[in-house]
């Protein structure tokens, strides 16, 4: 009975001490891609918190103000062009584009600001898991706002003259660009 | 007997009042698992730029970036202000704090042709078509693609930000490893046999 006890001490105190592991080992993954991305926009954000009013019954508040930045692109996927979408009649060429998309969202982490962070009473300080989830948060609201401005119009549209002017430069004299747009 | 029975009440009252305490201290004060939601706000628009650019390769990688600090000195067990490090003095190997972080990021090559420094030249059955050469067009790494896998102590932004600007550096590096500008070389001529279909011979040249 004794030994029984002593081996179940050993056991927890080794299962407290684990460490987790960390796999260094590099998980890459290259791809063949066709983007031809045509507009790029810049768009700040301020990360909010302050949850003053709800969280009344709290001992102190916690307030925070995080400053970020993303740049979109936006374009199309000439890899989703079939030979189907390209006929040429002597000088005259017409081409199906397909439909424009976000082609690349990135935040720089130089452009993330914590521009306000005001702790009080017995509240925690944030932690960089906090900030990242907060910002995480704010990504997906960029995300979900951009599709509300223009970034898909003017990219179908910069695409259009950008196929024109290509196959001008080829010596087409009749350019007839037909974008798949639901915009 | 009396004795060990008001005895055995003081211990459960006192139980119970150290459970309420701790209790209410955890529920009042401290932040609880779930992370808050954010207010919402709107995006400000702040430049839009025309491109042209085509990307042919893109490359995903996971890198991890890890800052340890360990103790300095052993503990002072007759020191009550160093009894509360004892347990990561002996069990978590002498280390104070430590903050790993894994970045899961995107590296993109092709042609930017933003400035239309493209060059066509043509005969009855050759096109020359001279492209500048391909280039990193795109580094992606966003908060979500961004995993704080451990973190212990307190750190500072800067410490963070350190830490992604050394992860963005590997990423790069060990793109450039994989000689992924020929290969977005190769895609882009691949590319543009497609957009041409012609049957004059398509012939590309890289500045």
């Amino acid at each position: 009975m004794r030994y029984t006890w002593y081996i179940w001490m050993l056991l927890i105190t080794f299962s407290c001490s684990e460490e987790k592991d960390i796999d260094s080992e590099s998980v890459y993954e290259i791809r063949n891609i066709g983007q031809l991305s045509t507009s790029e926009y810049t768009v700040g954000k301020i990360v909010k918190l302050d949850k003053t009013g709800e969280e009344w019954y709290k001992f102190g508040e916690r307030r925070i103000l995080i400053s970020c930045k993303a740049k979109i692109k936006a374009g199309i996927d000439l890899s989703k062009l079939s030979k189907d979408d390209i006929k040429i009649k002597g000088k005259t060429i017409e081409i199906n584009l397909p439909p424009a998309e976000i082609t690349s969202f990135t935040m720089d982490p130089k452009f993330v600001h914590t521009e306000m962070e005001s702790v009080s009473g017995f509240r925690d300080q944030f932690t960089q898991q906090e900030k990242n989830d907060f910002l995480k948060q704010g990504e997906e609201a960029i995300r979900e706002d951009i599709e509300q401005t223009s970034i898909l119009k003017d990219a179908e549209k910069n695409a259009k003259t950008f196929v024109e002017d290509f196959y001008k430069e080829l010596g087409f004299e009749k350019v007839i660009v037909n974008p798949d747009s639901g915009l | 007997m009396q004795d060990y029975k008001r005895l055995l009440k003081n211990i459960v009252a006192l139980g119970i009042i150290t459970l309420l305490v701790v209790s209410g201290y955890y529920l009042y004060t401290r932040e609880r698992g779930k992370t808050s939601t954010i207010d919402e706000t709107g995006i400000k628009v702040e430049s839009i730029k025309n491109i042209a650019e085509i990307s042919t390769i893109s490359y995903k990688d996971e890198i991890v970036v890890d800052t340890v600090e360990y103790f300095k000195d052993e503990p002072d067990l007759l020191n009550p202000l160093d009894w509360r490090d004892l347990y990561d003095k002996t069990m978590n190997r002498d280390v104070k704090r430590r903050l790993t972080l894994i970045i899961r990021g995107e590296v993109r090559y092709g042609v930017d042709l933003t400035d239309q420094n493209y060059h066509i030249e043509q005969n009855e059955d050759s096109i020359w078509l001279t492209l500048p050469n391909s280039e990193v067009l795109d580094v992606i790494i966003t908060p979500s693609l961004t995993e704080v896998f451990e973190e212990q102590g307190e750190w500072s932004d800067g410490t963070r930000k350190l830490l992604e600007a050394k992860a963005l550096h590997k990423l790069k590096t060990n793109a450039e490893s994989f000689g992924l500008r020929e290969r977005a070389n190769e895609n882009i001529e691949l590319l543009f046999s497609k957009l041409l279909p012609s049957k004059k011979k398509l012939i590309i040249d890289f500045e």
